[in-house]
């Protein structure tokens, strides 16, 4: 009845629905705790403790100031709030644009020699005073309540670090757009993976931590040049629990055109895939549940996948260009008169896999609207959405196998 | 632990729900395909029983009835469907194999019938067009043909035979007009033509065909 081909595609369909679905149902139990942060608006606590902020800079004279500018902005005791901008040797005008906090009684300024992010993120590390650390890359802004509200998550003292709701700093193209929509994916997915404590990322802009991680764990790793990854993956394997704080709004900078996104992506996957080999150990490894026993196998999977997906695509492509080739010289330029197009149902793709699909994309919207009413009023447009849907899924593929080939040939990618 | 174990059959079992319902969904549409190309297959069947009586009674009159063109669309329409079906993957399916066989069944009697019509005027141009799966010019040739039946639908009757269906009578046939591999092979108005021809090859071999399609596009 049906071919090998589709037999394996409706495999891969079902893992990403059962996938999709966890997900769902996840969210419907925690679907209160998880709304309730929303609304709460946290006052500010008399005692609330020191925090340093690291602001790694690298050749970012631009949008430095406005970071820094961000954090100084913060709802949060300014004697509680340290923030430690360190200019990681950039070679523009980066250290003159610090130079005015030079005297600032909250921001401490280091010049150090180039040594990259986990370098810079280790030194601030080492030098904070505060009970808690955390880092805000150059490029990214604080909302005024974001710290507050993560700090919130911290009043459980087995709370080690915490996840912000990361969003796009003002999408303007079509690329940029695509992810605002895939962020908000991203808020809802880490809110269900916290709950599930099977985070995989700690990311760069404006993840917390108690310093005391760090001591028991050890610093960061240059990690294939996702630290953030890295570290996330550590914690896990050691228990410590990572909580999301998606009510605590982070607006990031994002690359304009699809090169550099494919530039970061490839940079993310392949440094995804090759901290995921350094720990193997966790995968199908019941003492990880979640984690190890499901979303970090279902992530390799998915990563899989694509090349088989990808590959019947093409195959399907080429067949359909010999089949209009054939048709050309069959019948000539007469094949370009216009006819109008005639509706039948007969001839409708009814395959499984179309209504498996259209479930699956269902959830996805699902997914995105319920990352919207997690995120403090942060809502997608309808074109954002459909930027997200038709672009997605073509480009993605590309970023995908460059990142297996990279780690097929353990090359690693550069950060730009 | 437990919990979480009967969450994960739990999410299973939704998931498999979700399939079970779109393979379901999914296959009883394709069942109505097959139902909808049977009820077409009983309606042409019954024209051609009609049209053949009522020769059999008058023996010439009914040329109107025999040419017309609504048959001659029905044809082809079915014939459209059985390829998509075969496209689609249900070419081995034995449902769709024996609707193949009675279509081409009903293609020869239909051709037999305007065949002995001789007498009548306003013939249309008859094409017989054999064909199999491993032949390089045969999606060719197909396209030309299409192209034709549907650009001069009154005029030209196409009957396509698969070679590879299990049917006496589509191997009589081709023996009778001397088939020979390799396949295509055209019979127009009786005579027999091998290998690939293009439209304004059968144009040439059929000028009938060339009067009216300048005719249909000076109607437009």
């Amino acid at each position: 009845m049906y071919s090998l081909r589709e037999i394996i595609t409706l495999g891969i369909l079902f893992m990403s629905l059962y996938f999709e679905m966890f997900m769902l149902i996840t969210y419907f139990e925690h679907r209160k705790s998880l709304h309730k942060l929303r609304t709460t608006t946290a006052p500010l606590h008399p005692d609330l403790p020191g925090v340093t902020i690291i602001v790694p800079c690298f050749n970012e004279e631009t949008t430095a100031v406005k970071t820094i500018e961000s954090l100084l902005a913060l709802e949060y005791p300014r004697e509680k709030l340290h923030i430690m901008a360190i200019n990681d040797g950039s070679t523009d005008g980066t250290a003159l644009a610090l130079a005015k906090y030079n005297n600032h009684p909250q921001i401490e300024i280091i010049h150090k020699e180039n040594g990259g992010k986990h370098t810079v993120l280790n030194m601030g590390i080492a030098r904070a005073t505060t009970p808690f650390v955390g880092c805000l890359d150059a490029d990214s802004y604080a909302k005024p309540d974001a710290l507050v509200r993560i700090m919130k998550q911290f009043e459980n003292p087995t709370v080690m670090a915490v996840v912000p709701s990361l969003h796009i700093y003002k999408p303007d193209t079509i690329i940029q757009r695509m992810q605002k929509t895939e962020y908000l994916i991203g808020v809802f997915l880490r809110s269900i993976l916290a709950e599930l404590r099977a985070l995989y990322v700690t990311p760069g802009p404006f993840s917390i931590f108690r310093k005391s991680v760090f001591e028991q764990i050890g610093y960061y790793r240059k990690a294939h040049n996702t630290e953030d990854m890295e570290m996330a993956l550590r914690m896990q394997s050691h228990g410590l629990t990572i909580a999301s704080a998606h009510d605590a709004v982070i607006y990031t900078s994002s690359p304009r055109t699809p090169k550099k996104l494919y530039k970061q992506r490839v940079r993310w996957t392949s440094g995804f895939l090759h901290n995921l080999r350094d720990y193997r150990g966790m995968l199908l490894n019941r003492k990880y549940s979640h984690l190890g026993g499901f979303v970090l196998p279902m992530m390799v999977i998915s990563a899989g996948s694509v090349l088989f997906v990808v590959a019947t695509f093409g195959y399907d492509l080429v067949r359909a260009i010999r089949d209009y080739v054939v048709h050309f010289q069959a019948i000539g330029y007469k094949m370009f008169e216009w006819s109008w197009p005639s509706f039948n149902w007969f001839y409708l793709h009814t395959s499984p896999l179309v209504f498996a699909g259209l479930v699956a994309f269902g959830l996805v919207i699902a997914f995105i609207a319920i990352g919207m009413r997690l995120s403090h009023g942060n809502t997608a447009k309808i074109f954002d959405i459909a930027c997200y849907v038709c672009l997605y899924s073509v480009i993605a593929p590309f970023w995908i196998i460059r990142s297996l080939a990279n780690v097929a040939l353990s090359k690693q990618a550069v950060w730009r | 632990m437990i919990k979480d174990w009967k969450k994960y059959g739990f999410t299973f079992l939704i998931t498999a729900a979700i399939f079970i319902t779109a393979i379901g969904i999914s296959s009883w549409i394709d069942n109505r395909r097959v139902d909808e190309v049977r009820t077409m297959q009983d309606s042409i069947s019954l024209s051609i029983l009609s049209s053949e009586t009522q020769f059999n009674l008058l023996k010439s009159a009914a040329c109107d009835d025999l040419f017309s063109s609504e048959l001659g669309k029905e044809l082809g329409d079915m014939s459209d469907r059985l390829s998509y079906l075969e496209s689609a993957g249900r070419g081995q399916d034995p449902d769709v194999i024996t609707l193949k066989q009675y279509y081409s069944l009903l293609e020869i009697k239909d051709y037999i019938l305007i065949n002995s019509a001789s007498q009548c005027k306003n013939r249309p141009v008859i094409v017989l067009y054999f064909y199999e799966a491993k032949c390089p010019d045969c999606d060719k040739q197909g396209d030309v043909l299409t192209y034709i039946r549907q650009h001069y639908p009154g005029n030209i009757r196409v009957y396509s035979f698969d070679n590879d269906l299990n049917v006496s009578a589509i191997k009589t046939l081709a023996n009778i007009y001397k088939i020979k591999d390799p396949l295509p092979g055209l019979v127009i108005n009786n005579k027999t033509y091998s290998g690939f021809h293009t439209i304004e090859d059968i144009q040439k071999i059929a000028p009938g065909l060339v009067a009216t399609s300048t005719a249909t596009t000076t109607k437009k």
